[in-house]
């Protein structure tokens, strides 16, 4: 008896498996990621647990350690219990790192799509297509996973990119070459473009101008400037109709990332380990 | 007579056993207390080896096992002075104020709020590190921190680049403080932008020259006689247009930028000059540090 | 007593409840107390070929000379002059050339605060090289986009 008192004086209690894991799972649920991860790598030592390999890689997750949390949900697609939760949960930090090759590969792998999580993987592969990068080749089944409500929200950013505003490089600067400025304009871009026709056209003006009063030296030069402000301004317009297009997209974007965070990306958020 | 001893003998055997009981009870008691003494001193033996996150670990760890909160204070506090060190302001001022709540010593609640003001300062959230103190200041229960109250008041001020306010707060310590012997430097070592602006006004490039930018006067006192030159000669020579404009477009042009020349000088050598402070601050000045 | 109780109060919702998460196990790091000297000059000398080293030798001449002496005049971020040896170094010296009339005819513009500049630290607007490098439209949405985060 009095043995036993001595043996557990001497190793700490607090640092037992049982409070490791009970003090694990505190900070866990106190956002304290890092050193969850610490005491369950100790606790796993002794104690193989397909929950605390799962709870390390949500944890990598959270901390937005991609790499790691994705090796280890792979460790778990043989694990028993949460082989289909791994599998759901190692899609999502695909989608949330932009990972789109692998999704692409993954989506089209019946093998990795269980029954149970498919209807979620297939919310998360099309909500990354809504995105503006992408185009949505078969709309027909884009839908198909969300039900009623979530469509009718979804139908507005689904419209919004189909029509996401285009202009055209080349048709601005072919306007810019037929008359200076008017590519700007087209770009909606008007105060750049009316300076630019008055540039062009003042030196313009001043060369004919020089010419005529025979000044040829004066009238070469500000050939130049004008032959230099004009192409100038064809390059311009077309980096300027970029420039809007890039705009739309990114606006675009934003908003649906916005209204994405908002409703939780649709995915029910059952909190298993945390009340 | 032998039943007697045996009635005895087992009568001891029961009172051994419950006295064996009773100690172990008792182990288990001052064992459970024990430990969390020993996770103290395992715990602050890593904050005083200044391995900060591995102390932060064993502290939470000790609050969390602590469930009569009696290393509530410390552990709280230790955690806020931990983040502290490591720069994670916010953390630390969280902590900081879990710790004036779980304790009913005054000293104690004192010292940490000095530490969530001396956090603000780190921050540099100087204005709210200086309405913390100001609060302090009104207070009467805080008679006896007054000159803890200028100290840090002080820092806040250098921190902050307000020299002169901190060299009367030093002041209020005592007239031959350290602090208030170099802050008083440095706000008289400091140019006056205003200055430099008026007096670049009434001649340009003598704002340059105050603070000891001699190309830079002499450059703006060349471009500024130049289209002076230049202006005047075309109304002399009755050129009034020409005049105008090269007054306008190219003198006035210069002169505007000859003052704005001068105050960005200025300003940057004051920044200089502060940073000298500041470096000192860091570097080798030996008292208590925020 | 009121005073005290007062007091924690206030320094109790002192507490920002955005908390830091801790992401590496970090060391303790030194505190710079020193203030941010805002950038000096604009210039420098760039020797990685012929026509980069000739733009940034006339632009460090017109700095030096002329415009740290007429004001503070350019509303972008990059200055007009920093833009053109930036552009000649990421391109060429003809797409640079063009690029830089393009950002001239911009700069003159009376109007230009209608146009969406997104605003830099400085206060001026932020109108970088990149933007006017003819890129691919998706790596150019990728890059502003890393810039935002």
């Amino acid at each position: 008896m009095i043995l036993t008192i001595v043996n557990q004086a001497q190793d700490n209690v607090f640092l037992s498996i049982e409070n490791r894991l009970r003090f694990g799972d505190f900070l866990f649920c106190d956002n304290d990621y890092l050193r969850a991860i610490d005491e369950y790598k100790i606790v796993l030592k002794n104690k193989e647990s397909d929950m605390l390999k799962f709870k390390i890689a949500l944890a990598y997750q959270e901390l937005k350690k991609y790499n790691e949390s994705e090796n280890s949900f792979k460790e778990l697609f043989s694990s028993q219990q949460f082989a289909n939760e791994a599998k759901f949960e190692y899609f999502r930090t695909l989608y949330l790192s932009d990972n789109f090759e692998m999704m692409d590969k993954l989506i089209k792998d019946d093998s990795f799509i269980d029954a149970s999580t498919s209807k979620e993987i297939k919310k998360l592969y099309n909500l990354k297509h809504l995105y503006s990068q992408f185009h949505i080749e078969d709309s027909s089944d884009f839908f198909d996973p969300f039900n009623d409500k979530e469509s009718v929200e979804l139908l507005k950013y689904f419209i919004r990119k189909q029509n996401i505003e285009n202009k055209s490089p080349a048709f601005a600067a072919v306007l810019s070459a037929v008359v200076p400025g008017l590519g700007k304009v087209y770009t909606e871009n008007y105060g750049d473009g009316i300076t630019a026709f008055l540039l062009t056209g003042v030196l313009t003006f001043l060369a004919i101008d020089n010419f005529n009063a025979e000044h040829d030296f004066r009238g070469w030069l500000f050939t130049g400037l004008a032959a230099y402000f004009y192409s100038g301004n064809i390059y311009g317009s077309a980096t300027s109709a970029q420039l809007f297009n890039a705009g739309a997209r990114i606006t675009f974007d934003n908003d649906l990332q916005l209204f994405l965070n908002k409703n939780n990306h649709f995915i029910p958020n059952n909190n298993l380990f945390c009340k | 007579m032998q039943v007697v001893e045996d009635s005895e003998s087992a009568f001891i055997k029961k009172m051994k056993n419950t006295i064996y009981i009773l100690i172990l009870f008792i182990c288990q008691i001052t064992f459970a207390t024990d430990e969390l003494a020993r996770q103290y001193e395992y715990a602050d033996k890593l904050f005083n080896k200044e391995n900060y996150f591995e102390a932060i670990t064993e502290f939470k760890r000790l609050s969390f096992f602590d469930e009569k909160n009696v290393y509530a204070y410390e552990s709280n506090y230790k955690i806020g002075i931990a983040y502290k060190y490591g720069g994670f302001y916010d953390n630390a001022i969280q902590y900081l104020s879990h710790s004036i709540r779980e304790t009913e010593n005054f000293e104690k609640k004192i010292q940490s709020q000095f530490q969530i003001i001396r956090c603000n300062i780190l921050r540099k959230t100087t204005d709210r590190a200086l309405q913390l103190l100001n609060q302090l200041e009104e207070d009467s229960k805080y008679e006896n921190y007054k000159n803890e109250i200028y100290y840090w008041k002080g820092w806040s001020f250098m921190i902050s680049d307000r020299w002169d306010s901190a060299s009367q707060s030093f002041a209020n310590i005592s007239e031959d403080h350290e602090l208030k012997i170099l802050s008083e430097q440095i706000y008289n070592e400091k140019y006056s932008v205003t200055f430099a602006r008026v007096i670049s006004y009434i001649l340009p490039g003598a704002g340059q020259f105050y603070t000891g930018n001699y190309l830079s006067g002499f450059m703006s006192i060349a471009w500024n006689v130049l289209w002076g030159y230049l202006t005047i000669n075309s109304f002399i020579e009755n050129r009034a247009f020409d005049g105008v404009v090269i007054g306008s477009l190219l003198w006035l042009r210069f002169y505007s930028g000859n003052i704005q020349n001068a105050e960005k000088l200025a300003v940057q050598k004051n920044i200089e000059t502060a940073n000298t402070a500041l470096l000192y601050l860091m570097e080798n000045y030996r008292g208590e540090k925020p | 007593m009121f005073n005290k109780f007062f007091l924690t109060i206030i320094f109790i919702t002192a507490v920002n409840l955005s908390a830091q998460i801790e992401t590496y196990k970090w060391q303790p790091n030194e505190v710079d107390y020193r203030l941010n000297i805002p950038v000096a000059k604009e210039y420098k000398i760039i020797t990685s070929n012929f026509s980069t080293l000739l733009i940034s030798f006339c632009q460090a001449v017109y700095y030096s000379v002329f415009s740290e002496y007429d004001g503070d005049n350019c509303p972008f971020h990059p200055s007009c002059s920093a833009f053109f040896v930036e552009s000649v170094e990421r391109t060429n010296i003809i797409e640079g050339g063009l690029m830089f009339a393009d950002r001239f005819t911009r700069d003159i513009n009376f109007f230009k605060g209608y146009n969406s500049y997104p605003l830099h630290f400085t206060g001026r607007f932020y109108d970088p090289v990149y933007k006017y490098k003819l890129l691919p439209l998706t790596e150019l949405v990728e890059l502003i986009k890393s810039e935002n985060d």
